[in-house]
């Protein structure tokens, strides 16, 4: 019983920062209605420049966490506002974007391993005593993390239900042609779903690079497939889905290890297909109706 | 030439015919069937993996490498494993797999399945032999056949030339017959290709088993030559590899697919290696690698359709150069449609509450109302497009409330769409052939039969895509891509292609939208011709002088609900239906 | 529609073209390979095909391997060469692709001009490479741990390093000897951890050990934190086992953070590659590196002539600080110049002629003079003399099949000198 509240408590850790992932991840394509296979290297990228933030400059790991954020926001605009929108602007197909951002991830990825040297990084933080808390250990980092993760999304939440901004994010996120002919300036809202997602992919990046201890040019793109895994779980595009598949998965891979540490893979791997077979478009049933069209 | 030169010359033509063997069937798959596997790379895995365990005998004890199977059988047997092993997989995959709707999810999970199938084959050691591999894998005939190494090469270059051969001669007879062009209208526009009758899924999964099966032949042949096979000769990054040929040489082309083998793989590989290194090599292969993910955004950009893009399937010759025959009317006369408390709900509104109406042959009926009213939805609940949440639809003396799209159109009923729905990369007479249901040709074991199976029935289609394009007088348009036309031109294909489709009831969905006035016309001449032919109409409409000279009756729907039905001069007298209008 | 015609014609006029290409491509490069191509007797080249993965994550195996070559091409020429040739190496990048490496093993073989010896390639490529090699008769040297070549054949085959087979017991013996006779074993679920634990385990309860736990993790996951909390809830006295360098930084960082220090690492050779403490060292910490981790991995020689010039080899041609320490390149920095002095003893460079050689000239027999650099090498033999070769890796054995056994040492890692210092040698055949 003890080893699974251990796990439990192991799990919210990984499901922290899983949340904060595959909320960026969903809420991107909830407005923009792009699957954006590039969202690992913004990670990787972000930690990275939480490195150069903390390791090069010497600034604390709060104002590296900041950068980190700042770094995935400016990545996140930029490759939508040079690369995706020009093509979409093109006319590609919707199913054509999705080679696109695989290519850029290509292209991103190569360009970290060769800039990093194909080399292993790490912020080389400072040892802490552990803090047991209702039978679950945690380092007072991972603490950081979770709170984190938590005020991000209370922090969402609230500019979902409170602000325009969110509002109309939701409205376009339902249906982007009734949104656009109610008057919703969709390009501006286009702009702040991509830094939206950029900033939370920077915070999960440098939350990620500190819970693994050591990371490298690699990091982002692996986990990209449990971040995939959550926001499928709750329909792709709803936000609150993605918390609950980044719950579902990160509680049930740690126990699942209890098991057989072997498990953790198949473990989100498994729940995929379970919704896939199940209900293709999510478990929770979708506000978001998977559109044909690309929003621009 | 040396000994070690032929080697070398005939490794890399056995390479080219094995990449083009995998690029043919990523071609089916992506080119032709418009499914993004990307998983690819797992498929020639299987078939390497399959080939190497049914040649190789059972582990001998003390050998520490583990496996299943080890059947040792005799060539081509194993090949033939390969084979059904990749189709079996595809199967199992694409059951899950294809099920989303929207092929980038379905892109992204395969990628999910490619690399979780990595990591287990590493891990669980029994299946074969996890990271280590299998290896000693005994090239077939080497023993019997006394040729030299440089001879045994160009041997077995001769057998892949002929596995080549076949799949290029299958891959091409099931591209060009009525089959090919119903996946490739699926491709274009799968949506309306499910309103005229293909079952989305079903297609797409035959197309993903088929290309899965041709994968697998490769690997096994590639295995067979190397002789040995393990996870890091599969990673993800090689999928990428085989759509940046397929991309660069040209989709829906099977030589544009075999000179991307040759460009991508051949030269763009092999070539850099003959360069000095820059940097470290680490360097240089990031560089190399990354430059995949350039090529693939510069040809995404400026020649999406390749260097050798499709061939366009020009039939227009092949249409009868006599009179035309009048125009086909429905072969049978219309069936009654009858809706009974129909209702959809969306996101707490409900979009369609309790619509009752009954549609009767030879009537054409005028279905309008105010934005939002819930008018374009219930034509697609009548088609099948969308679920009804309760309600009936009877067409005929069959509740079709809830069955799929492809399965009412089979019952005749046909809808066009709001937006134009062509199917933008066939021609003209392409679109209007691939509507018409059940031709001989039009599904894989048609497909194999040949051209003397479906030509027939072909011509006699058309004769009649001719007379039709005759009386919409767009026959000089016959073998123009259908994406290329103006607006007004598409919208006359789409109804066209509705006609090819023997509708017993037309649904129409804003067919004036964005037409200019003469045409408009023209249209709504046509539409009176048929429904005095005996065809059941329903129009969704916003121009409400064409629904006065075409309809017969009109009803009226507003937040949903049917508000009156009447003709249009009663309509109009009506003050609820007038404040309607002015309010909604 | 078939093919057209007309396509069909293209299509057969590309193929003869890329094979014009190819040849012509081929040909060109035999010339500006390395070396001219010329075979009139006199000064031309002999070239050590270094074919590695230069790519990937065994990326720096074949760094190790192509900088041991030129260190000891840069002995043998300062030598005088072989048989008055200069040694060359030349680069042949595998991708670590066992597919990808059969083309490049073919452009090999054609453009390397007189090539006398292959260095690799790694446990990836060779079982597509190997057959490749045998009909080309072509010798090659690896450092593969596979157990499947324990008992292998072909004369053209040279392990110059001990197979897993012995490092798992050796790991074994140094466990209980240490006093660890409770312990947890770890691996990661791939390549070379699969073949260890068998042969771990049995030895380990023949030596009275028990295992409380045997985990085998997945590597590249976010969090091994349960998999921590199950090892140490066994209460072991350490873990013994092998992890990859991002597995091993995650997992034991978590282990730190979970107990508040670590318990003792013993962990195999792979711990002493080139990625694994620069990953896990910042990870852990100096403190922790230094005191809590100890690497079963094989000897080096750790004074003398041998491996003074080894080290100034590698320092001439510029290498990474962390080869001069490892012992794997020192291995294989061994093997070139072993094969080097086995031409010379032969005295031809024809592959086939000096083969029998190898194992010749580093076999212990009485009446061999010991020789510990190339340069010693080449002088007993002009001298008449029988030699045996105990270069910078210590002792170099060849078993009947090709595999030098050699003895394993206790490695740590030395965090202010920022490399792995060789402790006490275990003995020869430790836990077989």
């Amino acid at each position: 019983m003890s080893q699974i509240v251990l796990s439990l408590g192991f799990g919210l850790v990984t499901a922290s920062i899983l949340a904060m992932g595959a909320v960026g991840f969903t809420l991107q394509f909830g407005v923009t209605n792009l699957f954006n296979l590039a969202f690992g290297e913004s990670m990787t990228v972000s930690a990275f420049a939480a490195y150069i933030a903390h390791n090069d400059l010497h600034s604390n790991m709060w104002l590296a966490m900041a950068a980190g954020g700042l770094a995935g926001m400016v990545l996140s605009l930029m490759i939508s506002r040079l690369i995706y929108l020009p093509f979409l602007r093109r006319g590609t197909a919707q199913f054509a974007m999705v080679m696109v951002t695989v290519a850029v991830s290509i292209i991103g990825k190569n360009v970290l391993s060769a800039m990093s040297g194909s080399g292993f990084y790490s912020y080389q933080l400072p040892p802490e005593r552990p803090v047991h808390v209702l039978g679950m250990v945690f380092s007072p980092r991972q603490l950081v993390i979770i709170g984190l993760a938590a005020a991000s999304l209370l922090g969402l939440h609230a500019l979902f239900r409170y602000s325009r901004l969110g509002k109309a994010m939701r409205a376009t996120s339902d249906d982007a042609g009734l949104a656009r002919s109610v008057g919703i300036p969709t390009t501006h809202l286009i702009s702040a779903a991509w830094l939206l997602s950029g900033l939370l992919a920077g915070l999960a990046g440098v939350a990620l690079a500190m819970d693994l201890g050591t990371f490298d040019f690699n990091m982002g793109g692996n986990f990209l497939l449990i971040i995939v895994a959550a926001a499928v779980f709750g329909s792709v595009g709803e936000p609150y889905g993605a918390i609950a598949g980044a719950l579902v998965i990160g509680i049930a891979s740690e126990l699942a290890a209890i098991v057989n540490p072997e498990l953790k893979n198949v473990v989100a791997f498994g729940i995929l297909v379970l919704v896939l077979l199940l209900r293709p478009e999510g478990l929770i049933s979708g506000r978001v109706q998977m559109r044909a069209e690309v929003a621009a | 030439m040396s000994p070690a030169l032929q080697s070398y010359v005939a490794t890399l033509l056995v390479y080219l015919a094995v990449n083009s063997i995998a690029c043919w069937g990523l071609n089916l798959q992506f080119g032709v069937g418009g499914v993004m596997n990307f998983a690819f790379i797992l498929y020639q895995s299987i078939g390497a993996y399959i080939t190497a365990v049914l040649t190789l005998p059972r582990a001998a004890p003390g050998v520490p490498e583990t496996y299943i199977l080890g059947w040792h059988l005799p060539w081509p047997l194993p090949l033939a494993g390969a084979a059904v092993s990749g189709a079996l997989l595809a199967l199992a995959v694409g059951s899950f797999a294809l099920r989303p709707r929207r092929r980038d999810f379905q892109a992204t999970v395969m990628l999910v399945v490619s690399i979780i199938a990595a990591t287990l084959v590493t891990s669980e050691q029994g299946w074969f032999n996890g990271g280590q591999g299998l290896f000693a894998i005994p090239q077939p005939f080497s023993g019997r056949l006394n040729l030299g190494i440089s001879g045994y090469d160009w041997f077995f270059l001769g057998l892949v030339a002929v596995f080549a051969a076949v799949v290029l001669f299958f891959t091409d007879r099931l591209t060009g017959s009525p089959w090919g062009r119903r996946l490739r209208a699926m491709r274009d526009n799968a949506e309306a290709a499910e309103s005229l009758g293909t079952g989305v899924r079903t297609e797409s999964l035959k197309v993903y088993v088929i290309g899965g099966a041709i994968a697998a032949v490769s690997g096994g042949l590639l295995v067979e030559f190397i002789g040995a096979w393990s996870p890091a000769a599969w990673g993800t990054g090689e999928t990428f590899i085989f759509f940046v040929a397929i991309i660069v040489g040209g989709l829906g082309n099977n030589f544009g697919a075999f000179f991307g083998a040759l460009l991508v793989l051949g030269v763009f590989l092999e070539l850099p290696t003959f360069l000095p290194t820059i940097g470290s090599s680490n360097t240089e292969e990031s560089v190399q690698a990354a430059a995949i993910g350039v090529l693939i955004l510069i040809f995404l950009w400026w020649r999406p359709q390749g260097v050798f893009p499709e061939r366009k399937h020009a039939l227009s010759r092949f249409m009868p150069a006599a009179a035309p025959e009048p125009a086909p009317g429905p072969s049978q006369p219309g069936t009654t449609l009858s809706v009974s408390d129909l209702s959809r709900d969306f996101g707490g509104v409900r979009a369609v509450d309790k619509v009752s109406f009954e549609l009767l042959p030879g009537t054409a009926t005028g279905l309008i109302g105010p934005n939002g009213a819930g008018k374009s939805t219930a034509l697609k609940l009548i088609a099948g497009a969308l679920k009804p949440a309760a309600g009936q639809v009877v067409v005929g003396a069959v509740n079709v409330a809830g069955w799929a799209p492809h399965k009412v159109s089979r019952l005749g009923v046909i809808r066009t769409f709001q937006h134009t729905s062509e199917f933008a990369r066939l021609t003209v007479l392409e679109n209007l052939l691939a509507a018409a249901p059940g031709q001989p040709g039009d599904s894989f074991g048609g497909s194999l039969l040949g051209r003397r199976h479906w030509r027939p029935r072909q011509r006699e289609l058309l004769a009649q895509a001719a007379a039709l394009l005759a009386d919409f007088q767009l026959t000089e348009l016959a073998d123009e891509y259908a994406g290329r036309l103006s607006g007004g031109q598409r919208r006359l294909v789409e109804i066209m292609r509705a006609l090819m489709a023997q509708p017993k009831i037309l649904l129409l969905d804003e067919p004036m939208a964005g037409v200019n006035p003469t045409l408009r016309l023209t249209i709504e001449e046509h539409l009176r011709r048929l429904r005095d032919g005996g065809l059941t109409m329903l129009m969704v409409e916003h121009e409400l002088s064409s629904v006065e000279r075409v309809c017969d009756s009109v009803i009226v729907m507003a937040q949903g609900r049917v508000l009156a039905t009447g003709t249009m001069a009663e309509l109009r007298s009506n003050k609820e239906v007038v404040d309607a209008y002015l309010v909604g | 529609m078939q093919f057209a015609s007309r396509r069909r014609l293209y299509f057969w006029a590309t193929l003869v073209a890329a094979s014009a290409l190819a040849t012509g491509c081929s040909s060109s490069t035999a010339t500006s390979g390395g070396g001219s191509q010329s075979s009139t007797s006199g000064n031309y080249s002999v070239t050590a095909a270094v074919l590695h993965a230069f790519t990937g994550q065994n990326a720096f195996f074949g760094l190790n391997a192509a900088n041991a070559c030129k260190a000891a091409a840069h002995q043998v020429n300062a030598a005088g060469g072989v048989m008055g040739h200069q040694l060359t190496c030349q680069v042949f990048d595998t991708k670590g692709d066992p597919a990808d490496a059969v083309p490049v093993t073919n452009r090999m073989l054609v453009s390397a001009s007189h090539l006398v010896m292959v260095v690799g390639p790694d446990g990836n490529d060779i079982p597509s490479v190997l057959p490749l090699l045998e009909q080309a008769k072509v010798p090659e040297m690896n450092t593969v741990g596979d157990p499947r070549y324990d008992k292998q054949t072909s004369p053209d085959f040279w392990r110059l390093t001990p197979s897993d087979s012995t490092q798992a017991p050796a790991l074994a013996y140094y466990a209980i000897h240490k006093g660890f006779t409770k312990i947890v074993e770890v691996y990661t679920s791939d390549l070379s951890a699969q073949t260890t634990t068998g042969p771990f385990r049995t030895t380990f309860s023949r030596l009275g050990g028990t295992i409380v736990k045997s985990l085998t993790i997945s590597p590249d996951q976010a969090s091994y934190q349960t998999e921590v909390a199950n090892a140490l809830a066994a209460h072991p006295q350490a873990i013994v086992g092998e992890m990859d360098a991002r597995t091993a930084a995650t997992f034991l960082s978590e282990m730190k953070q979970q107990k508040g220090s670590l318990i003792p690492f013993v962990v195999t050779q792979r711990a002493t590659q080139g990625d694994w403490a620069p990953a896990v060292l910042p990870a852990i910490g100096a403190a922790s590196m230094g005191s809590d981790i100890f690497a079963v991995a094989p000897a080096l020689s750790s004074t003398g002539p041998a491996i003074a010039g080894f080290q100034q080899a590698m320092t001439a041609v510029k290498a990474n600080p962390f080869q001069l320490k490892n012992p794997i390149v020192a291995a294989t920095y061994d093997g070139v110049i072993a094969f080097a002095l086995a031409m010379d003893a032969a005295k031809s460079t024809a592959p086939s002629a000096y083969v029998e050689d190898i194992a010749k000239v580093a076999r212990p027999s009485s009446g061999a003079t010991v020789v510990h650099t190339y340069a010693e090498g080449v002088a007993a033999l002009a001298a008449g003399k029988a030699i045996q070769y105990v270069g910078a890796s210590g002792l170099m054995a060849f078993d009947p099949y090709n595999t030098a056994n050699r003895p394993y040492a206790v490695w740590t890692f030395n965090p202010d000198a920022h490399s792995w210092v060789m402790g006490t040698a275990l003995p020869p055949d430790a836990g077989q």
